[in-house]
């Protein structure tokens, strides 16, 4: 038996060891049986004639089929003509594989495209030499390259190779020419390796095409295969889902990865679109001079000025005392009591103002069981002063025996109004009864819209009383048919709003003379304006518990307004005393600050 | 003695001496007591103007026609009706648009009132008010002095102009850039702002004397309460 030599050490070893015994390298290939034992199985020494394995797809025996054939016609002619059609970079690899050692010639061995099983031995003998079967190989896939060139010049369709963004394949060979025909570039061994890619690729390819037989109408030859593989041998297969583009400096854009690797002028993916896509900023103008925009500045200026707040210095910031609210509210009721008990400045007013005496001039026209519509519009709270403004007319009017309408825009002024009613009634001494001498209309809806309403047609607005009463058919109101008809308008109210509305609306239906406004002391001003005017709008104006104090003190009554006359007076006195006090105990107080500020700073 | 013989009275008399002097508690500060009685007054006004609309809008007008004439009745209320209804939407802020035909009714019909009034009842008579102050004929009829009558008509229309001046808000930009108004229109603002100050002092002065009034009137309550107890016991 011929002993073993170990390729490492260089030790003799038994035939049928697999391990040197000296130096424990393997001596046999991993993965072959312990049959295997004779020789080197490199399935590169398989002969070309040999059936192919059972595991090779159709279009791997179609190959050999081929290369069959092609051997069979010739070898020797085959070669030369296959020489012919190869181009020039692959018959540089030719030479170039030729003058390599055969440890290369595996990576282009088709027995790594047959299959898993085919095995490369980890480590070759050291005595092995390379010899035929790799050139075969290399020839196949020369061969193969051939054909799939050929095939790309010969199998694409006319209007796909007039496409512009195939003209790159005629640089392309023109660049493999000058790379092949002058100087060989550094990276022309790396091209070996990525058509090793390639084919390695093509492994993981088979399967699909195996799965997939081809049809009748397109047959998958290795040419076609190889042709369609080919743009794809620079791609990797991580590179494929994610395209990357380059910009070439000539402006023209290459894909570089993908199915569509190579071609130039591609139209942009999504991503592509996603990236170069900018936000676009919409900017509005507007077409305005210099001159309209610095006024609206200014205007914008001036608003914004006019809401910023004053700071209020911190000694007028200060709040009231409880003690000092407290003392000025026991003068003030000690001042009340002291005048509503013992009357101490007896007196009445001894001055006519002109709106009382208007209003009674006014209230001289109205004859007995004449209409007079009251419109009664304060609050509750007001209805002190109120009383005592409107005491006076009323009593007046009822010593006249005036059959009194009343009418509210406040839901309240319902029940102030028949509140002052009675008042008036148990003051003065009168005996008006409800529905016979007076009547309630309630309340009067729609503010501004319902006084409108209620002047053109006070039946339809409020056709019965609060009592539910058709009170229009009564002998007083049966000839009432507009506001105007009414002897005497009184509008008694506390409200500047209100008052006003009430003029507006009135203004032009009914003379002046015939409207009389019995109003609170802070209503005064607003009223003033239109019944001091050269055409006033209203026909008498009685404010505040002044004016009806003359007004009783004309009429020679004693009503709320005289009952409170001289209590108010000494109320309004202590309020002065109050106030001037106030202001002198501030000022002499700011005075001896100021001092002991200028002493403290001397 | 004066004692009301009316239980109801007394009572009723009572309960507003004591709510009065709870009011007036407040000068001590806000407690316990002053906020029921607060609340109490609320809920009346709000109790007794619920039942004076029912009993002068809702009743007259919505069923007491239907009740007198249910054929009439129901085509005379039918429109007030709906947008009645259609105003109840309003409670709801997703439907609340189903009762803008009806605000939009109110809304307009209000402002063309109100816009109308005012231009023929204020805005025309007032200013032709300024203009006549200067009428002398028409002063001798009524016996003004005429001298006295300029001199009036002449305050009117200044504290007019100056007040009217004080709301303009034309201005130029100064060199610090800020807003400034011009030089005439500062000095009729200044002198504008002396008329308002002088017109809102009357305002609130008549406000104080409605207020002494208010307190007048509930003191001379509380005292001839007491009295007439005193009297009575």
């Amino acid at each position: 038996m011929e002993m073993k030599i170990c390729p490492f050490c260089g030790q003799p070893n038994q035939p049928n060891a697999e391990e040197c015994e000296f130096c424990h390298a393997r001596l046999i290939p991993l993965g072959e049986g312990s049959e295997k034992t004779e020789g080197d199985t490199l399935s590169t020494e398989m002969p070309i004639g040999e059936e192919p394995q059972p595991e090779v797809p159709e279009w791997l025996k179609d190959l050999r089929e081929m290369k069959l054939d092609e051997t069979e016609e010739g070898e020797g002619q085959d070669v030369i003509e296959e020489a012919d059609d190869i181009p020039e970079w692959l018959k540089w690899v030719d030479t170039q594989t030729d003058s390599q050692p055969s440890t290369d010639s595996k990576a282009f061995s088709t027995e790594d495209l047959e299959g898993e099983n085919a095995v490369r031995p980890e480590e070759e003998p050291l005595e092995s030499e390379p010899i035929q079967p790799t050139t075969k190989a290399n020839t196949e896939v020369k061969s193969t390259s051939a054909v799939a060139d050929q095939n790309l010049e010969t199998g694409l369709p006319d209007w796909l190779r007039e496409m512009p963004g195939l003209e790159w394949e005629g640089e392309l060979e023109k660049e493999e020419a000058n790379y092949f025909g002058g100087v060989v570039p550094p990276f022309v061994e790396i091209d070996e390796n990525l058509l090793d890619i390639g084919l390695s690729s093509l492994e993981t390819k088979k399967e699909e095409v195996v799965q997939e037989p081809p049809s009748e109408d397109k047959q998958f030859e290795p040419s076609t295969i190889k042709s369609e593989i080919t743009p794809m041998i620079p791609a990797e297969p991580e590179t494929i889902s994610a395209p990357l583009e380059e910009m070439p400096a000539e402006g023209k854009r290459i894909e570089v990865a993908g199915p569509l690797a190579g071609l130039t002028d591609i139209l942009p993916v999504e991503p592509f679109i996603a990236e170069e896509k900018k936000e676009v900023d919409f900017v509005a103008n507007l077409l305005i001079t210099e001159k309209q925009k610095k006024q609206a500045e200014l205007f914008q200026q001036l608003i914004e000025e006019e809401g910023i707040s004053k700071t209020i210095k911190k000694d007028r910031a200060e709040k009231s005392s409880p003690w000092l609210r407290i003392i000025i509210f026991l003068f003030l009721l000690a001042a009340s009591i002291y005048g509503l008990l013992f009357n101490p400045f007896p007196g009445k007013p001894a001055t006519v103002n002109v709106g009382v005496f208007d209003a009674m001039q006014a209230l001289s026209r109205v004859s007995p069981r004449s209409p007079v519509l009251l419109i009664i519009d304060y609050e509750a709270g007001d209805f002190a002063e109120m009383q005592s403004v409107g005491f006076g007319l009323i009593d007046q009017l009822m010593v006249k025996g005036a059959y009194l309408v009343l009418i509210s825009t406040n839901p309240l002024g319902v029940l102030q109004g028949e509140r002052l009613i009675q008042q008036v009634n148990t003051v003065g001494d009168h005996q008006y009864q409800s529905q016979t001498d007076w009547v309630n209309l309630g309340y009067l809806p729609g503010s501004t819209a319902g006084i409108q309403q209620f002047i053109q047609s006070p039946r339809n607005t409020l056709p019965g009383s609060t009592y539910g009463q058709n009170i229009w058919e009564s002998n007083e109101l049966k000839n009432i048919r507009q506001i105007g008809d009414f002897s005497l308008i009184v509008v008694i109210t506390e409200n500047a709003s209100q008052s006003r509305t009430w003029i507006e609306q009135l203004n032009g239906k009914i003379p002046a003379n015939q409207i009389v406004y019995l109003v609170s002391a802070q209503v005064e001003p607003v009223i003033q304006a239109y019944y001091a005017a050269p055409s006033p709008q209203i026909g008498g104006l009685v404010a505040g518990i002044n004016g009806g104090a003359t007004y009783e003190a004309q009429a020679g009554r004693n009503g709320f307004a005289i009952m409170f006359w001289d209590a108010y007076g000494l109320v309004v006195s202590v309020s002065i005393i109050a106030i001037l006090l106030g202001v002198l105990i501030n000022t002499f107080g700011k005075l001896r600050q100021s001092s002991s500020e200028k002493r403290e700073g001397r | 003695m004066n004692l009301p013989t009316d239980w109801i009275n007394f009572v009723m008399t009572f309960v507003s001496a004591i709510l009065t002097l709870i009011i007036f508690s407040y000068i001590f500060g806000d407690h316990f007591l002053y906020r029921i009685t607060i609340a109490l007054f609320i809920g009346v006004t709000a109790g007794f103007g619920c039942l004076s609309v029912i009993q002068s809008i809702l009743y007259p007008k919505l069923i007491q026609p239907v009740l007198q004439d249910p054929t009439q009745g129901v085509i005379k209320i039918i429109v007030p009706l709906l947008l009645s209804l259609l105003l109840l939407f309003k409670l709801s802020q997703r439907w609340s648009f189903i009762g803008n035909p009806s605000l939009a009714l109110m809304a307009g019909v209000g402002a063309a009132t109100v816009v109308g009034g005012a231009i023929k009842g204020t805005l025309f008579p007032q200013v032709l008010a300024s203009i006549n102050q200067f009428d002398l004929q028409a002063m001798k009829p009524s016996g003004v002095n005429p001298l006295v009558g300029i001199v009036e008509g002449g305050i009117i229309l200044i504290g007019t102009i100056t007040t009217l001046a004080h709301f303009h808000f034309g201005a130029r930009s100064s060199s610090e850039g800020k807003a400034r108004r011009g030089i005439w229109i500062e000095m009729f603002s200044w002198i504008g702002q002396l008329f308002i100050a002088v017109a809102l002092g009357w305002i609130f002065s008549g406000v104080l004397r409605a207020g002494y009034v208010a307190l007048l009137d509930r003191v001379r309550f509380i005292i001839l309460f007491i009295l007439n107890l005193l009297r009575g016991i």
